[in-house]
């Protein structure tokens, strides 16, 4: 027998519970369309049966005692949710590259008719094929510079657009690192307060609703692997990195990538990303950072190579036949006239003989000079061109050029074939052409202010990891007793004393570290010729960098000798270290030869002793020559040393002891004979001795694939200035009808110049500078042809799997609508119930023991 | 696809996916309908980006060389006529020699107005070589700018050979060129200049000058002047009696096609016969003030020998072979223009088959280009409406479905 109101509770139990069950519906309805959302489901149970105790049971046995939601599931597919990760995944990193690819495609403007470099480049050829027909007209060159100016001003803008593109995919870089940490940190906040639900035994299913959401959102980012920890919680893996775990979480942060080819302090670096010191660019394997770093680093870099290997040649091919060649000549210089006797010309061979002239000054004469020779009354060019071959006081000795008989000359009759000027006669100066028709323009990006001067000059850097335990507090005291140095200063007693003129400082024990640095920055600034050497401590990676500028500063860093900052030594600083540029990939000791980096044959100074350049030899015999004249025993020099670093791929000069490097000096010993210098300072990054700024091709292309500024071309501004100088002609004597340069300029057009199939490589060339071109955007559409299509691939893949969620997961309308009257029919029915129960309990209480009444 | 579980949000993302792809390919469309072209970034076809970027450049190129022939061709017709002129110039002298020639009996009457039509034809021919075509000189080689062919009534030549100082000079007839010949009458030559190598400049004798066509002989009476071997003279006579070159051999080349150049010029004399064909022969150097270029010293001799007939038959010389001679030698010019016309005319026949060649690869890469260029309209056109009568239904339907659910039917 159960109790009088056995009933009615169970039927209150069906009411409560239906009306839940309602509730939840309803809830699923409110949410139908929300983003992310999965369905709940009530799940009933029986509530626990009533039995009676006792052994000796007879009767009905069990009897239900009603019905309970045992939860409210929320109905979720866990490998449909991963694979859809997987695809955010694949699809933020895909529709970054096609993104990049195709604006790079439309910084390349081609196909088209009118702004692409196939056009302006078309235009120039066809210029200079003008100018072959009519190689006197100063028109024609008018139209050969103006196409010029088109052609460089769109490679400079190609140029640009490429360099935007990076600065832009760099700066998402760390706009993406920012969004993880946001993300992450909600994550972990989400994760404490799920746990805090389960732990009362309930389901969280809104708060893991947005936690699958968050999830959505960070494997856009990144690829990711999630797993449960306790109580609901869960853990993130990126690749070998843990992000988070439970309530903890560790960001990412983006730090400036440190040995920059450029050194130039002024330009921000490329981002890496990393965590906790450890870089993570190349773990990623998906996601939107995978797709910046890829595009960032690889797509665009290739293409800038290619483009800048196009300009390259196209300014060498230029350059090569323009400088060999003589504009509409000018005798700008008058020398002066002659008073003296007949001036005897003499074919080439005659010897050198009588042919000479003295003049009252040769102050504008130099040997190789051109002269032309007339006599007082012929008209303008009627007379002979001679060269410079020798100089003795004021009397100069020439020769003819080339072959008489090309020679506009009047012959007079002698039985020997000379040319006899009359005394009185003009003698001018033929500017000799040789210019280069492109230039590198060296340009600043608008961006920077600072300095607009371009000067160049290598940041000296040296670092020294440091004890992981030193930071800015750390004090002095505990620095010593880490390194097991002592900071000592005999006389001092326990304190360091630096000393400048006009500062002396004493530190004590308990000077923090920060201190120590910042009063070292201040106490020297009179080195580096005023501009400051730093110490920097770099927290990210747990290091101490020295930095100066301008390698004659270098003799003040480090160093055993004399200079106060000899107490970095103590740190474990090497003495100075030079980095130079990065060495292209592939570099290596015993087969790159110093011609391939880009050095000449000559001489350089380091520390006092003269080395020489040998740019036939491989890096490994020069290195090994360098390094046995810089050790010779008891030199000064001994200590210094020059070693190749192949993980930084940077040639290096180290030493125990101050030191400093200077351009060659003259080896020949002759007073007037030029000194041949190697250009390998220059290489390094350094600013050549004569203050003008040289670059090499190597520094040209690293400095054009990195985001800083970089060469460019432009149009030489003596041509601008004057059209006449455009060289048209071979020779000299040719002008004005030699039009051989310019037929060959056009012909160009069709020389074989590169080979698309190794870029930056030696390779026998087999295409034209156009047929390069127009291979490389094909490959170019390729690519991006190809992102496109992953794209779609990886659209109809979350196509196919958001349809999956759906499927388990959406509410429809319908079913809820149904499963909504069927819980309206069982609580109508459940009241209906108790209605009975209570009609029945009144007629017992009401109606019991009243009988006959 | 098959589907198990269909809910509201399922249609509406399958429908609006469907509706998205498209409007997608009809946007693609109508992109290519409005602007003719199949390809506005390379990624749109490849392959097709490559042609297109190969086939503009050939265009481009042959462009080129088409306007390079015409301008060729111009400068051809130019050399063409002036070839003509000469070449009738040339035969109205072989005329006049060939009458020269066989007049008799011969007085210098009769030969006189001959030698004077000779003296215009070569006047006549000397503006003719000096014709410009553009603005530039046609026989100068490389020296566009100057004049190449200058006239002179001056000779020089250095005096040697002689015993002693003397006030008579015999003219040498042979080596130091035909100076010799020059000397027509007694007046022919009007001044004798004697170069100062002290002060560097030349100076007038002075006197009268009497020159002697018979002996060839000149002699300068009184004023204290007297001739010694080595002494530089020129001589000033009473007409042209020199035509120098002052080009050179440079010959202009065009390129006309792919590797192909060809000359375009013709050079007016040289310097050494070996080197090349000329138009007027070559010019010693040695005797370069005291001799004519080729053609022209043979039409000066002629003129001469015709002036000097009769005072030559006086002094016992008969020059009737040398007029015999003279129509040999202008036959030998005439040759050396029709040798250079053939080679222009060789020149003209190449560039025209380069123009013919150009014409019809300009036809067909207009024709390559055009098919991976441009949208085949018909083509496109059909496209666009079928895929919005897909579009169209797509629409009715799913606005259909989408619309009805469960709530419509409950009460």
């Amino acid at each position: 027998m159960t109790s009088t109101f056995f009933g009615i509770e169970t039927m209150r139990r069906a009411i409560l519970t239906h009306r839940t069950v309602m509730d939840v519906i309803g809830h699923n309805i409110a949410n139908a369309s929300t983003e992310g959302y999965h369905r709940q489901r009530a799940v009933l149970k029986t509530t626990e049966p009533f039995a009676y105790p006792g052994t000796n049971i007879t009767g009905v046995g069990q009897l239900g005692t009603g019905v309970k939601i045992q939860e409210i599931q929320r109905v979720v597919d866990f490998f449909v949710e991963d694979q859809l990760r997987v695809g955010t995944s694949s699809k933020g990193q895909l529709e970054i590259e096609k993104e990049t690819l195709r604006r790079v495609e439309a910084a390349l403007m081609e196909p088209s008719t009118t702004e692409g470099l196939s056009d302006v480049l078309s235009t120039f050829y066809k210029a200079w094929q003008d100018l072959s027909l009519s190689p006197d007209s100063t028109a024609a060159r008018n139209q050969v510079l103006s196409a010029g100016q088109n052609l460089v001003d769109v490679i400079n803008q190609i140029d640009q657009s490429l360099r935007d593109i990076r600065s832009d995919l760099n700066a998402q870089v760390r706009e993406s690192v920012t969004e993880v940490n946001r993300i992450l940190s909600e994550l972990a906040t989400l994760n404490d307060e799920i746990k805090k639900v389960y732990v009362h035994g309930n389901n969280p299913n809104d708060m893991l609703d947005t936690r699958d959401a968050l999830l959505l959102e960070l494997s856009q980012y990144l690829d990711i692997n999630v797993s449960e920890t306790d109580n609901g919680m869960i853990a993130v893996h990126s690749g070998s990195r843990q992000l988070l775990w439970d309530m903890n979480y560790s960001p990412l942060s983006d730090s400036l990538a440190w040995d920059h080819p450029s050194q130039n302090t002024q330009t921000p670096y490329f981002s890496d990303v990393t965590q906790a010191d450890f870089n993570m660019l190349a773990d990623f394997s998906s996601g939107a950072f995978k797709g910046l770093i890829n595009s960032r680093d690889e797509i665009v870099p290739e293409v800038q190579d290619w483009f800048q290997d196009i300009v390259r040649t196209l300014m060498n091919e230029v350059n090569t036949l323009h400088s060999a060649g003589f504009g509409l000549q000018q005798y700008s210089q008058d020398i002066g006239v002659t008073t003296t006797s007949d001036i005897v010309v003499s074919p080439p061979g005659a010897g050198v003989g009588d042919n000479s002239v003295t003049l009252t000054s040769v102050q504008n004469v130099l040997i190789g000079d051109i002269l032309h020779i007339e006599e007082a009354d012929t008209q303008e060019g009627d007379g002979v061109t001679v060269k410079v071959i020798r100089l003795d006081g004021n009397r100069v000795y020439f020769e003819t050029l080339d072959d008489l008989s090309l020679n506009k000359a009047r012959w007079e009759g002698d039985a020997l074939s000379t040319f006899t000027v009359g005394s009185g006669a003009h003698i001018y100066k033929v500017d000799e052409p040789k210019n280069l028709f492109f230039d590198l323009a060296i340009t600043l990006p608008s961006s920077f202010k600072a300095d607009m001067a371009p000067t160049y000059t290598s940041t000296m850097i040296s670092t020294v990891q440091l004890h992981q335990d030193i930071d800015l507090n750390t004090t002095l005291a505990d620095i010593e007793r880490i390194y097991g140095i002592d900071l000592t200063d005999a006389l001092t007693g326990k304190s360091v004393a630096l000393s400048n003129d006009a500062i002396t400082q004493n530190f004590t024990e308990s000077t923090t570290f920060g201190f120590f640095l910042q009063k070292m920055n201040e106490m020297r600034p009179e080195i580096n010729g005023g501009k400051q050497v730093e110490l920097k401590f770099d927290e990210i990676n747990h290091r101490l960098v020295l930095t100066g500028s301008e390698y004659t500063s270098l003799s003040e860093l480090g160093g055993k000798y004399g200079s106060e900052m000899g107490i970095m030594r103590l740190f474990g600083f090497e003495g100075q270290a030079l980095t130079g540029f990065q060495l292209f990939e592939g570099a290596a000791l015993y087969t790159t030869t110093l011609s391939e980096i880009g050095v000449s044959d000559g001489y350089f100074l380091v520390d006092g002793v003269s080395l020489y350049a040998d740019s036939t030899q491989t890096l490994a015999n020069n290195l090994n020559n360098w390094n046995a004249a810089l050790n010779t025993a008891g030199s000064t020099s001994q200590g210094t040393s020059i070693f190749y670093d192949p993980t930084a791929r940077r040639i290096k000069i180290v030493s125990d002891h101050a030191f400093s490097v200077r351009d060659g000096v003259n080896q020949a010993g002759l007073p007037n004979a030029p000194f041949i210098k190697s250009n390998f300072l220059v290489e390094m990054g350094l600013q050549a001795d004569n203050g003008q700024i040289t670059f090499s091709a190597a520094q040209q292309k690293a400095s054009i694939t990195s985001s800083d500024t970089g060469a460019r071309i432009r149009v030489n501004e003596a041509l601008l200035g004057n059209a006449n100088l455009v060289a048209a002609a071979t020779s000299a004597a040719g002008v004005p009808g030699d039009n051989s340069i310019a037929t060959a300029m056009g012909a160009t057009r069709t020389v074989l110049a590169m080979n698309s199939t190794g870029v930056g490589t030696v390779i026998t060339p087999n295409e034209s500078i156009e047929e390069y071109y127009d291979a490389q955007i094909g490959a170019l559409g390729t690519r991006s042809q190809r992102a496109i299509v992953d794209l779609e691939v990886t659209e109809r893949f979350m196509e196919y799997y958001e349809q999956k969620r759906d499927e388990v997961s959406g509410v429809s309308l319908d079913e809820e609508m149904t499963k909504l009257i069927e819980a309206q029919h069982a609580f109508a029915a459940a009241s209906r119930m108790i209605n009975v129960v209570d009609e029945m309990i009144d007629r017992i209480i009401n109606g019991t023991g009243l009988a006959g009444r | 696809m098959v589907f198990s579980r269909v809910t509201n949000s399922a249609m509406t993302n399958i429908f609006i996916n469907d509706i998205r792809r498209n409007l997608a390919d009809i946007t693609t469309l109508q992109h290519q309908i409005s602007t003719g072209k199949r390809v506005s970034f390379p990624s749109d076809d490849p392959v097709s980006a490559d042609r297109i970027l190969r086939h503009t450049q050939e265009l481009d190129k042959i462009d080129q060389y088409i306007r390079n022939i015409k301008d060729a061709d111009g400068l051809a017709s130019s050399q063409d006529s002036l070839f003509d002129t000469l070449e009738s110039v040339l035969m109205r002298v072989r005329d006049l020699a060939v009458r020269g020639n066989n007049e008799a009996p011969f007085t210098q009457n009769d030969l006189d107005p001959i030698a004077q039509e000779v003296d215009q034809l070569i006047h006549m021919m000397w503006t003719q070589a000096n014709q410009k075509f553009n603005g530039k000189y046609v026989f100068g080689g490389f020296q566009t700018d100057k004049m190449p062919f200058a006239i002179s009534n001056e000779l020089e030549y250095v005096v040697s050979g002689l015993g002693a100082a003397t006030d008579t000079l015999t003219m040498p007839a042979t080596s130091t060129g035909n100076i010799s010949k020059a000397i027509t009458d007694a007046n022919s030559i009007t001044d004798i200049q004697i170069f100062n190598a002290g002060t560097g400049t030349w100076n007038s004798v002075g006197v009268a000058i009497t020159s002697d066509p018979a002996t060839n002989q000149v002699t300068v009476a009184g004023g204290g002047n007297t001739f010694n071997n080595g002494d530089r003279i020129r001589l000033v006579f009473n007409k042209d009696v020199i035509i120098t070159y002052n080009g050179d051999m440079g010959e202009k080349e065009v390129e006309i096609s792919e590797g192909m150049n060809v000359k375009t010029t013709f050079v007016g004399a040289a310097a050494d016969a070996s080197r090349q064909t000329t138009i007027f022969g070559t010019q010693s150097e040695d005797e370069r003030t005291a001799k004519s270029v080729e053609a022209f010293q043979l039409l000066f001799d002629l003129r001469d020998n015709l002036y000097k007939f009769q005072a030559s038959k006086d002094a016992g010389v008969d020059i009737i072979n040398d007029l015999g001679q003279a129509i040999t030698d202008i036959d030998g010019i005439r040759n050396r223009i029709t040798d250079a016309r053939a080679e222009l005319g060789g020149r003209v026949n190449r560039m025209e088959l380069a123009t013919n060649r150009h014409e019809s690869m300009k036809i067909e890469n207009k024709k390559l280009l055009s098919n991976h260029e441009d949208v085949d309209m018909t083509e496109a056109l059909s496209d666009l409406v079928l895929k919005q009568n897909i579009y169209q239904a797509a629409l009715a339907a799913g606005a259909k479905i989408i619309q009805t659910t469960l709530l419509d039917f409950l009460r």
